[in-house]
């Protein structure tokens, strides 16, 4: 079960966790389950980033925000947030995400492989610019509920 | 539909535009111009108020604050689907996915008309409502969502959806039900859970839904059995959740609590016997049910397949900016677009609307229209201690051509700690999404 002494363990460690989960745990010889991988192929990806005009950077960096929130400036004690990040450290991360194995990660090892270095530079530049203040309010929700 | 314009706002958004350039000025400064009021503006009328509707809305805002935006929608609030599998066994409440439409209103000044859109006069640019008012449009958006085809099971209808059969496919009402049908089922009594073929609304879901049902009976009725019959032979996920189901419900062994049985092993359900409390497969096989959730096939939107936007069940659309193919000025997101490889979600929703409106800002502007990117994500979860999530990307291949998918599912987690996180990082996602769309 998971207890609140879980929770908040978890949400303290979470963003170290998020950055680099290093152990592998080793695959149960009885277990079939795989990590399924495909669609169009890595060199597809790219002939196709290269073939179209890049997407606008506000357009890449705004695709981030169902999870990092509006111009990437959600803060909370899972997700970190991308609004006002120095440019180098973002290519970094990124650049660390596309490399390493995808297991060694939370989420961005899966997300971040078909990303061109081109369209990170544009996202980490617009990511730059924009003010590390939370979009609205944590508890905005609260103008706006139902009564 | 008046605006009222916050003067001193717009001009210091104006003079920031000026001075520092867009990156700085479209933080914060969220109004409309004085010129969104006048006549001559861009009038961007947007069918349907979910996540689509939402998002088209405010993105749209963000990018120009001169053009008029109005929603509409018939109902006074919304109620995010995403996460709402989690009420069933009483982990949050529905007032949690409950948002209003007043921050769109006050924020970002976007009209929102609480009445039905029915008829499109394409040539007039001109949509009426069911009240009979007529909305001039430049630009149409319509995003109405899916419409369940009860039809599709013989027997089934959206009245006994209403009433003893849930297929609480959209959060509401349904679910509160389906929760209240399982408190109250007989120990030892058995649920199914009928699943339609691709393509549906979160295609994970229904098995996320199987999986917090058995957690849920597993502890108040421990010889209760759940049982899927699905209409496919493989689902998303299905490389991770049997790995929980092994290690929780004893799934796979004759005395499993979940049990799914698949199209080719006769799980496809074709009629229900409401009398009778059954669902009847293609092979003719006769399951007894005490809790019956039968989740409806789907097709396009009732407005957009009473309007000419579709061709068969789902609307088809120009990738580059999601204008339709059969009308000038319209677009459609969301799950009524026939959008292959891109499966029904909110998070591409989301990201639609965003390639829609920066289109029509680049229209409005004189500007070649950008090139679309979309990104999905999926989260799901087994149980509250156990979490998963996917990947997917589509980029752009040319005028005509569907979108290329590259898509990315994990193994299952092996580490419990991190399990807990992908748990957490699902419910949390939940959250910073609901306030990306209406905040």
């Amino acid at each position: 079960m998971v207890t609140e002494n879980s929770i908040m363990k978890i949400k303290s460690s979470a963003l170290l966790i998020l950055f680099c989960f290093q152990t592998v745990y080793a695959n149960d010889s009885s277990d079939t389950n795989q990590a399924l991988i495909g669609g169009i192929s890595m060199k597809k990806n790219n002939a196709l980033a290269q073939q179209e005009k890049q997407p606008s950077a506000w357009l890449l960096a705004n695709s981030c925000a169902a999870c990092h929130g509006t111009n990437g400036a959600e803060f909370n004690d899972i997700i970190p947030p991308l609004a006002g990040m120095d440019k180098d450290k973002f290519i970094k991360e990124m650049t660390k995400f596309k490399t390493q194995p995808a297991e060694d990660f939370v989420a961005m090892g899966i997300i971040a492989q078909p990303m061109t270095d081109s369209e990170i530079k544009a996202m980490a530049e617009f990511f730059s610019q924009q003010k590390p203040i939370e979009w609205t309010k944590a508890d905005w929700n609260k103008d706006v509920e139902n009564k | 539909m008046t605006h009222k314009p916050n003067k001193s706002q717009t001009l210091s958004r104006r003079q920031l535009i000026k001075y520092f350039g867009v990156g700085v000025a479209t933080y914060g400064l969220f109004g409309a111009s004085v010129m969104a009021g006048t006549k001559s503006a861009a009038h961007i009328v947007i069918i349907g108020g979910g996540v689509g509707g939402a998002a088209s809305a405010k993105y749209m805002r963000l990018l120009n604050a001169d053009v008029k935006i109005t929603i509409i929608e018939p109902n006074p609030h919304f109620i995010f689907c995403p996460g709402s599998n989690e009420i069933i066994p009483g982990w949050s409440t529905i007032e949690e996915y409950t948002v209003t439409y007043t921050t769109l209103k006050t924020r970002y000044q976007v009209n929102v008309v609480h009445d039905k859109a029915k008829e499109v006069n394409y040539t007039k640019k001109q949509v009426k409502l069911a009240s009979g008012e007529l909305v001039n449009y430049d630009k149409l958006i319509v995003s109405p969502g899916p419409s369940f085809y009860y039809e599709g099971i013989e027997g089934y209808s959206q009245a006994l959806a209403d009433g003893e059969f849930p297929a609480a496919w959209k959060a509401g009402k349904q679910t509160l039900k389906l929760r209240q049908q399982l408190l109250a089922m007989k120990q030892g009594g058995t649920v199914l859970i009928s699943v339609p073929a691709d393509p549906y609304r979160c295609p994970p879901a229904p098995y996320e839904r199987a999986s917090f049902i058995t957690t849920m009976l597993k502890k108040i009725n421990p010889t209760a059995k759940v049982i899927i019959l699905d209409s496919k032979n493989s689902y998303i996920f299905d490389n991770i959740f049997p790995y929980y189901w092994k290690q929780h419900f004893g799934y796979g062994t004759s005395n499993s609590f979940l049990q799914w049985i698949s199209k080719d092993e006769g799980g496809e359900v074709v009629r229900l016997d409401a009398q009778n409390k059954s669902l009847i497969t293609a092979d003719g096989t006769v399951h007894k049910g005490d809790v019956i959730n039968i989740i409806p096939p789907e097709k396009a939107g009732e407005f957009a397949l009473n309007n000419d936007l579709s061709e068969g069940d789902w609307c088809p659309v120009e990738f580059k900016d999601f204008s339709s193919s059969k009308h000038k000025d319209v677009y459609v997101i969301g799950d009524s677009v026939d959008g292959d490889p891109m499966p029904k979600t909110g998070f591409l929703a989301s990201n639609q609307a965003r390639i829609v409106v920066q289109a029509i800002n680049d229209e409005l502007h004189d500007r070649e229209v950008g090139t679309p990117f979309l990104i999905n994500g999926c989260v799901a979860m087994a149980g509250l201690d156990f979490g998963m999530t996917l990947s997917e990307t589509f980029r752009y291949q040319g005028a005509g051509k569907p979108l290329a998918e590259r898509y990315y599912i994990p193994a299952p987690e092996r580490n419990p700690e991190k399990q807990l996180v992908l748990a957490n990082m699902a419910r949390n996602w939940q959250r910073t999404f609901r306030k990306d769309i209406f905040s």
